[in-house]
């Protein structure tokens, strides 16, 4: 049985540091990113320096990805003005996470070794990366919602002193209920490291188990015909995961913006363009 | 009992952690199949958002997954 398959290493956790540069380690996760940011660029730039009336195939490319997240934006916050505030932002998460994720089904990547480490790593599959972009999302929202509510308004979302001595104004009852919603509020603080832990690990742990471990599992099994298939699975896991991550991001803005609640966004959802 | 064992059987309990998740994404799916055929109409949205929630259900596997492998 063992003639069908090909024994590789798992990949370990952590990513490896290939080289130091003045004491900062470079990790095979940072040359993929650095790899991954350029050449979008490159494309980027050649891309919309020709921009023209009739487009051409590549300027259709890229019109299509921002007028899809555009659209996409517009269905979950069903306003033309935020889609568009946020498309700079969920567009580009987006395209970095799609493009990264399909980078860790290529099996090609995989195999380049420098030192008996793997040189490429996609760089999903390495917690530092999605916990910081998880991370650097959060903290644009938190600057949109003090830039909305005023640091005051801010601070009082968390702590409810206003509702407690509104509600004990009203009647003993109301108060009862208000403290209720002071420790709720308290509770919001805590739900929002959980936001944070959540998103970041959903995304790593789908890309480095189900991507690289499944891969590797299976060519352990059987390495020919059958890893194809869960290849196609992960180019799928890949889009619905990038998918996943910017529309949680998003939904996490509409929340934390003024008038708006989660049953409100859920209804405004249901309109299509 | 040592160490190596002691490992054997977290990662034992861990994979436990996973039971709940298939009846739950057959629930979702099976939802939106049923929605679907009542209105056919609405099946092109409502692919993505069975697609998301899906992955979100399946979050819980994913969390065990990476535990069994860090452990």
């Amino acid at each position: 049985m063992n003639f069908l398959g090909v024994q590789r290493p798992i990949d370990t956790v952590n990513s490896q540091t290939i080289f130091s540069v003045g004491g900062f380690p470079i990790n095979n996760t940072t040359i993929s990113i650095a790899l991954l940011a350029l050449l979008l660029l490159f494309f980027y730039v050649i891309v919309i320096r020709k921009f023209v009336m009739q487009p051409g195939k590549m300027q259709i490319v890229v019109e299509t990805i921002y007028q899809q997240v555009e659209t996409f934006l517009f269905r979950i916050t069903s306003s033309k003005k935020k889609a568009r505030d946020l498309v700079p932002v969920i567009g580009s998460v987006f395209v970095f996470i799609l493009l990264s994720n399909w980078l860790a089904v290529l099996p090609v990547l995989g195999s380049i070794t420098f030192d008996n480490k793997s040189l490429f790593r996609a760089p999903t599959a390495d917690y530092s990366t999605t916990f910081s972009l998880a991370l650097g999302c959060l903290i644009i929202i938190h600057f949109e919602s003090i830039k909305h509510f005023g640091i005051l308004g801010y601070i009082s979302r968390f702590f409810k002193f206003k509702d407690v001595y509104i509600g004990f104004r009203k009647s003993i009852g109301e108060g009862m209920l208000s403290i209720i919603h002071f420790f709720i509020g308290i509770l919001d603080i805590i739900s929002e490291f959980a936001r944070l832990v959540s998103v970041s690990l959903r995304l790593f742990g789908n890309i480095y188990a189900a991507g690289m471990v499944l891969g590797t599992v299976m060519t352990g099994i059987i390495a020919y015909f059958v890893p194809a298939i869960f290849t196609g699975l992960g180019l799928l896991f890949g889009a619905v995961q990038a998918v996943v991550f910017s529309s949680l991001i998003t939904i996490f803005y509409m929340l934390s913006l003024p008038e708006s609640s989660p049953e409100a966004i859920e209804h405004e959802g249901e309109i299509t363009v | 009992m040592d160490p190596e064992s002691a490992k054997y059987f977290a990662k034992a309990m861990i994979i436990l952690s996973m039971i709940a998740t298939a009846p739950a994404e057959g629930y979702v799916v099976a939802k939106a199949f049923e929605a679907m055929g009542r209105n056919p109409e609405i099946s092109d949205s409502l692919f993505t958002k069975v697609l998301i929630g899906v992955a979100l259900v399946e979050s819980t596997a994913i969390y065990a997954l990476v535990a069994f492998f860090v452990i």
